[in-house]
């Protein structure tokens, strides 16, 4: 056993951290040790913030995703920009009968049918294109989040910012060959700087 | 007597039977009000149209002072706004019947005793629902839930249970002994007697069962008949009493007629919940599920509106069978004034008792209720708004995947030089010397991969012939394009943005 995949173990608390609970892990080292659970918040939302789809934002969950696969967990795709690509998917290590896109037609639909997917407790991760919304909507996805244990994953585009109350909120900048992740709300501690994750 | 117009078994009545006995004294009100939730003064009428007599009052209009068998007349002098209802009998005779059939998930055992009573037999159920107590108050929990005011008798023959639950009896009569002791407080309409029989009765005095059985045998049966006698011994267990068995229909359908036309789709809803319950008792009782049901809502003078709701896999579970009902409604306009409402399921479909699992825990519960997500997200947004995805073993990129049910997979290969995003349709591109520029974004495209070359589809008319390049914009963005190997009428072989690497 390695000290990582020690180290991943929920009941391993190490004392330079703050105890929250277990994150799912991204695949990345260097991001799971800037975020408090060491991985993605579980039960709460996650926002990704990004100048323009396409810079590398879906490799970024594809780790993610790949293990909540392993475990037949679900994940929930609402109002995707584009198809999410089936053979790519796969490839990632995506288990496709245990994928749900949905695309609905308007805009409150997209917001209620992320609600249902997050309070339902059937879909680990939630993956969401939300255009508009308010306060008191992201509240109430937030909750959802919670009542379903659910990690939402929020994509949004910087220019929408009316900033959501969200666990986790990140900022990607493209670079050469990967991404630059800044975080810029965590639970439990400050702001931290970049990441440089290789894609 | 008992009106058993069941066809099916004789049951012989055994000696550790124990029998519950429900009786619906406002059945008739019941009938026709238990899809509406508001209060309002509601009296059932009988007799000749000019000399109307109230029936049955409702708990409004009994604090208001008005009684069984009163003139309507004076009944109306009392209220004003009286809501007159009048009897439909083909309408409690069906009820009766939808109760038997949701009887039926406590005990195999349900017989129809009368027009107003049910009975079942209990004492093989008891340890199952964990006593007499927690089964008894299940029952009426579940009868109240159905809209119907219920009276319990319970004891250890048929006729005992229905007479104490006529006299409203409640603590059970779980032997013999006991038995005797509380029929003897039973007044002697509690008996449900022919009238000529009664009117003997009350000639001589006698007030109650008790008062009966302190006669000798031999003059009662001179006065009264030997089927009264019988009658006294069946139902105090001295001389068997077989009941006819009653028999589930093999599909479910229930009407509720509303007291008051309906436009609100919360008061609907309420008349709805209700059958949804006697749909989930039905199929408890049968140990089935439904793959979908249909609602139809009937306004006067019009087509009924037919609402079908449509599961992933079937199910009982009420909770979850309303939800759906309530998004769907939700999506469909209703005609004015809806006046009754039927709920029909013909696909009854076996379904193994629910097992709750040793480890509930999230990932179990994930797999075993994402049908439940479906179906909910599918009722509001439509069926093909909510899928899953597969791969299909093809080489045209477009063609290497589709849309499918949720929970399928596919043939198909996966590719981890694929671009994780794919567009709808391939997007012409500008192209500047010969090299294609990317909308919206200003700066060059610099190839980074290929030439891949795809030359697919020749059979089916759907043919292609490219070349396909990974290529990074100045901004940060990874695209997949192709270039066409055939030019154009122009001479130019023309550049498409195909998926996006994400």
């Amino acid at each position: 056993m390695s000290l990582d995949s020690l180290l991943e173990r929920a009941d391993i608390w190490r004392g330079d951290r703050l105890p929250a609970t277990a994150g799912i892990p991204t695949g990345f080292a260097a991001l799971d040790e800037k975020l408090p659970g060491g991985g993605w918040p579980v039960g709460a939302l996650t926002e990704i913030l990004l100048p323009f789809p396409g810079i590398g934002e879906l490799q970024l969950i594809m780790p993610a995703l790949a293990r909540l696969s392993r475990k037949k967990r679900w994940t929930a795709w609402i109002a995707p920009p584009y198809i999410p690509y089936a053979p790519a998917l796969a490839a990632c290590g995506v288990d496709l009968s245990r994928t749900l896109i949905v695309r609905p037609r308007a805009t409150t639909d997209g917001f209620w049918a992320i609600e249902q997917a997050l309070r339902s407790g059937t879909c680990a991760a939630v993956l969401a294109w939300p255009v508009g919304g308010d306060r008191q909507m992201w509240r109430r996805l937030q909750l959802a989040a919670e009542a379903g244990q659910s990690w939402g994953v929020l994509f949004r585009r910087e220019q929408d910012m009316e900033p959501a109350p969200v666990a986790l909120r990140l900022q990607l900048e493209p670079l050469p060959g990967g991404i630059e992740v800044h975080i810029l709300k965590r639970r439990g501690g400050w702001a931290a700087g970049p990441v440089v994750l290789n894609l | 007597m008992g009106d058993c117009r069941a066809e099916g078994i004789q049951l012989l009545a055994g000696t550790n039977m124990l029998w519950l006995c429900l009786y619906f004294r406002s059945l008739s009100l019941d009938v026709l009000a238990r899809g509406d939730c508001s209060p309002v003064p509601r009296v059932i009428v009988f007799g000749p149209e000019t000399r109307l007599q109230v029936l049955v009052p409702n708990a409004a209009a009994l604090v208001r002072g008005i009684h069984a068998e009163m003139r309507l007349s004076a009944a109306q002098t009392l209220v004003d706004d009286l809501h007159v209802l009048t009897r439909d009998a083909a309408a409690e005779q069906a009820a009766v019947s939808s109760i038997a059939a949701w009887c039926g998930q406590f005990t195999s055992t349900v017989s129809l005793l009368s027009p107003d009573a049910v009975l079942l037999e209990i004492g093989a159920s008891l340890r199952l629902f964990g006593g007499l107590p927690p089964l008894r108050q299940t029952i009426d929990a579940g009868i109240t839930a159905l809209g119907y005011h219920v009276q319990t008798g319970i004891a250890p023959t048929p006729l005992g249970a229905w007479w104490l639950a006529r006299a409203n009896i409640a603590e059970p009569a779980t032997d013999r002994e006991q038995l005797r002791a509380a029929l003897a407080r039973v007044p002697l309409r509690g008996m449900a007697l022919k009238s000529d029989v009664m009117a003997v009765l009350q000639g001589v005095g006698l007030r109650t069962v008790g008062d009966c059985l302190r006669l000798p045998r031999d003059a009662l049966a001179r006065r009264c008949g030997a089927t009264f006698i019988n009658m006294l011994d069946r139902a105090l267990g001295d001389a068997p009493d077989p009941r006819p068995l009653f028999v589930l229909p093999p599909y479910f359908t229930s009407r509720l007629p509303l007291p008051a036309a309906v436009d609100d789709c919360a008061m609907l809803l309420f008349a709805i919940h209700r059958l949804v319950l006697e749909l989930a008792g039905f199929l408890q009782a049968r140990e089935a599920g439904v793959p979908g049901f249909v609602l139809q809502l009937y306004h006067p003078g019009q087509v009924p509106t037919t609402v079908s709701i449509g599961l992933v896999s079937a199910s009982r579970d009420a909770a979850h069978l309303l939800r759906l009902v309530r998004t769907k409604l939700e999506q469909t306009p209703l005609p004015d004034g809806v006046h009754e409402v039927a709920l029909v399921a013909r696909d009854i479909r076996p379904l193994a008792a629910t097992a709750t699992t040793l480890f509930d825990t999230a990932e179990t519960r994930g797999s075993d209720h994402w049908t439940a997500l479906v179906e909910q997200l599918r009722a509001r947004l439509g069926d093909n708004a909510v899928t899953g995805l597969q791969l299909v073993a093809d080489h045209r990129p477009e063609r290497a995947w589709h849309y499918c049910a949720p929970g399928e997979d596919g043939p198909g290969m996966s590719d981890a030089a694929r671009p994780l995003w794919l567009l709808v349709e391939p997007l012409l591109l500008r192209q500047r010397d010969q090299r294609p520029l990317l909308p919206g974004h200003h700066g060059a495209l610099t190839l980074q991969r290929g030439p891949e070359r795809i030359e697919s589809g020749w059979w089916d008319g759907g043919d292609v012939m490219r070349d396909y390049f990974a290529a990074r914009h100045d901004d940060g963005i990874r695209v997949w394009l192709f270039r066409e190997r055939c030019p154009d009428a122009t001479g130019q072989r023309r550049w498409f943005l195909h998926g996006i690497f994400g």
